[in-house]
């Protein structure tokens, strides 16, 4: 509500005495983003190209009264909150227009100025509360949908490697004596289980998690994360360069950058051809002091590329080659959103995949600042 | 016997119920794709001699069990009668039950992890 308050509630004023709105504008244009209108065509005008919060009106009108203008506007322009001025005690017509619900108040000519500026700032919080509970909503729904689908894919994905498991039990009870393979299969399976459950884990740090801002060393981050990576089964034989041109210390939310670099190092890695011996791996990280750039490049499988757009959504495995787990891709394009980032891949089936990505740094944000966003 | 065929993403499904017909001798001709697309070629091509029991696992990547059905259903009639399609799926989703139920294709829905039983059962009807 902060950022709402900061700016100047757009106020529209309809009266067909040019006086009054001459002397509407001297009081308040300091205060308020003044829109006059003399006549019920100018204000319908002015109405469709700002976003007006408040309407006054005057009741008494050559052409139509105000409450039969509001009448008019209210299907087309719901949302601004109307104020009915009257010079005369046109009780009825006030009393019926806000029983109706479509007047939130009335003013009195002549107007007092306090009393006309406290109107309108109520007003303006009705409509600003409203707008942000509009909002609000919104932003629920899609939590909600997104849960959904998240519970169903996530039940299924956890559901099938126990369902596996039991399979295999079953063939330990039938043929004793390849006990040790099985259990073996059973090893694996588990383990692939284990790190679903960890993406899930990251996918929920990205997603819950407010963003603090810290200084992150680039450098450092790749390479911890190549020291880790270097005991995967996939990473023997894959040669891996790297590049830093790093010209400006980096400000960004930590823990989505490596979430970021996490997972796309760890896949260019992971999807690699096992009918090669030259495996690549590239990684090139530039600061400046506007922006990050990381372009991670590999000569992997690659993907298919009707597989385009869908390889960001939740749960899509990209690749059919290797067991996947569908959650990684997902949730660097949701770091990168959250970051107001760009991400972008070029990619040929069988020759190999480049992932170019590009964040904002901030570098002029104080650190720590609490994010006004989210 | 029966010629079987499986097709499932998952290669630790494949391996268990590919062992469960074979310690049961419930089947000695048994075919397995871990791609539908590769199924889907093989089903179009051949010229069956005998009918053959499917089963077809409902998520997959490349393509769904019930997408797989739909190019099924493209096929002559002649040759969709030489299939008996079993539908395999780890989550009790309710419309892929429905969906499952209305494709005359399929014989019946099977919950993983398939057991001894179910199968003897599946396949004595």
């Amino acid at each position: 509500m902060e950022n709402a308050s900061d700016k100047k509630v757009e106020v529209l004023f309809l009266d067909d005495e040019f006086f009054n709105l001459q002397s509407f504008r001297a009081a308040f244009r300091s205060q308020f983003k003044v829109h006059l209108a003399q006549t019920t065509q100018v204000a319908r005008e002015i109405l469709e190209n700002n976003e007006i919060e408040v309407i006054i009106s005057d009741q008494r009108m050559p052409d139509q009264s105000g409450t039969e203008f509001f009448n008019d506007i209210i299907k087309i322009y719901p949302d601004p909150v109307r104020i009915l001025l009257t010079g005369y005690v046109d009780i009825k017509a006030v009393i019926d227009a806000i029983n109706k619900g479509e007047v939130y108040r009335f003013l009195s000519k002549p107007w007092n100025d306090e009393e006309v500026k406290i109107t309108i700032n109520n007003a303006a919080d009705i409509y600003r509360t409203r707008k942000e509970l509009i909002k609000k909503n919104e932003m629920l729904e899609k939590a909600y949908n997104e849960l959904d689908q998240f519970v169903y894919s996530a039940s299924h994905d956890l559901r099938s490697p126990i369902a596996s498991i039991k399979g295999v039990l079953q063939l330990i009870d039938l043929e004793p004596e390849n006990k040790d393979e099985y259990i073996s299969i059973i090893q694996q399976i588990t383990d692939k289980m284990d790190k679903y459950v960890i993406n899930i884990i990251h996918y929920y740090r990205s997603s819950r998690f407010e963003k603090k801002i810290v200084e992150v060393d680039l450098k450092d981050a790749v390479e911890d994360l190549l020291d880790e990576f270097q005991y995967m089964p996939e990473a023997t034989n894959v040669r891996i360069n790297t590049h830093f041109q790093l010209e400006s210390p980096v400000f960004s939310d930590g823990v989505k950058i490596i979430l970021i670099l996490r997972n796309l190092i760890h896949n260019a890695i992971k999807y690699q051809r096992s009918d090669t011996e030259e495996k690549l791996v590239d990684i090139t990280v530039k600061a400046t002091e506007e922006k990050i750039s990381v372009s991670i490049r590999d000569n992997g499988v690659g993907i298919n590329v009707r597989e385009g757009d869908q390889i960001f959504k939740m749960f899509q495995r990209a690749t059919n080659v290797k067991s996947g787990i569908g959650l990684g891709l997902f949730i660097v394009k949701q770091c990168v959103d959250k970051l107001n980032g760009e991400i972008s891949f070029l990619s040929e089936e069988g020759a190999g995949t480049t992932f170019e990505i590009e964040i904002p740094n901030l570098l002029n944000l104080e650190i720590g600042e609490p994010s006004s966003q989210s | 016997m029966n010629k079987t065929i499986i097709i499932d993403d998952n290669k630790y499904d494949i391996l268990i119920l590919k062992k469960l017909l074979e310690i049961n001798h419930l089947s000695d001709d048994i075919m397995t794709f871990t791609s539908p697309l590769e199924a889907l070629e093989y089903i179009k091509n051949i010229i069956p001699e005998q009918k053959s029991i499917v089963f077809l696992d409902i998520m997959m990547p490349e393509m769904s069990g019930l997408d797989f059905l739909k190019h099924v259903g493209a096929l002559t009639q002649a040759k969709q009668n030489m299939f008996d399609f079993y539908l395999v799926s780890s989550t009790l989703d309710p419309v892929d039950i429905k969906k499952a139920q209305n494709d005359p294709n399929v014989k019946s829905l099977i919950h993983k992890p398939i057991t001894t039983d179910i199968l003897k059962n599946l396949l004595s009807q």
